[in-house]
């Protein structure tokens, strides 16, 4: 009667870089998705702001916007942590846009080495009945 | 063998767990920042800003380890305001600003 004699080390292997494959690629894409919230919130929180100091009469003018988001986006600590590549504003009727571009560096070191993410957010104003 | 095995997997629990607490923390940071506008629009000092942030940090199963709020400029006068939340050793940061008067 013969038996088989072999080794289990590539089955080992395989699954090591399976595992390996997995956790990093599981943690680059919640990584992103934590800079894709960054931005998104930053550019919330600065059309706000600028939204609130460039309107008149419920109109925002649109130069004032962009003066405005622009002070926002280089005093606000939480835009200071963003590496930032680009914004551009615009106003339509009663609407303010902002659509900010920023770099992320993924941080593992692995594959992509960095991507700008973009986002864009609008405020809009109303009137408040008295 | 089984070690082996499953050795692979303890850093990446740790690594989920620290995943898990920056995701928390930024969540916690935006919730937590908007209901300290309100509060501060209101004239009210958010000094129970804890107890705002412990329920949405609970969501999250975590625990804050600490937060700072900050006014960048005049709080009372349209400055912004920096809210810095810290879960485990993640941190997370989000400002806004208030409205001018």
């Amino acid at each position: 009667m013969k038996s088989d004699q072999g080794t289990i080390a590539p089955l080992i292997a395989s699954y090591l870089a399976l595992i390996l494959l997995a956790i990093i690629g599981s943690t680059a894409v919640v990584m992103a998705l934590v800079a894709a919230n960054r931005v998104q919130g930053v550019s919330e929180m600065a059309i706000l702001y600028a939204h609130d100091r460039a309107v008149v009469a419920g109109i925002p003018d649109s130069d004032e916007l962009r003066i405005q988001a622009g002070i926002f986006l280089s005093t606000a600590p939480s835009a200071q942590k963003l590496e930032l590549v680009q914004f551009d504003t615009r106003v339509q009727a009663d609407r303010s846009t902002i659509r900010l571009c920023a770099r992320y560096r993924n941080p593992l070191g692995i594959g992509v080495d960095s991507a700008i993410i973009c986002r864009e957010a609008n405020a809009k104003s109303f009137l408040i009945e008295r | 063998m089984l070690l082996l095995l499953i050795a692979p997997l303890t850093p990446a629990l740790a690594i989920y767990d620290h995943l898990g607490n920056q995701l928390a923390a930024e969540s916690v940071a935006r919730h937590g920042l908007r209901a300290a506008v309100l509060a501060q629009e209101k004239g009210e000092l958010p000094a129970a800003l804890h107890s705002t942030l412990d329920p949405l940090a609970k969501g999250w199963g975590k625990q804050i380890s600490s937060f700072s709020l900050n006014c960048l400029g005049p709080c009372e006068d349209g400055g912004i305001l920096s809210l810095s939340v810290s879960i485990g050793r993640s941190t997370a940061i989000q400002s806004a600003g208030l409205e001018p008067k």
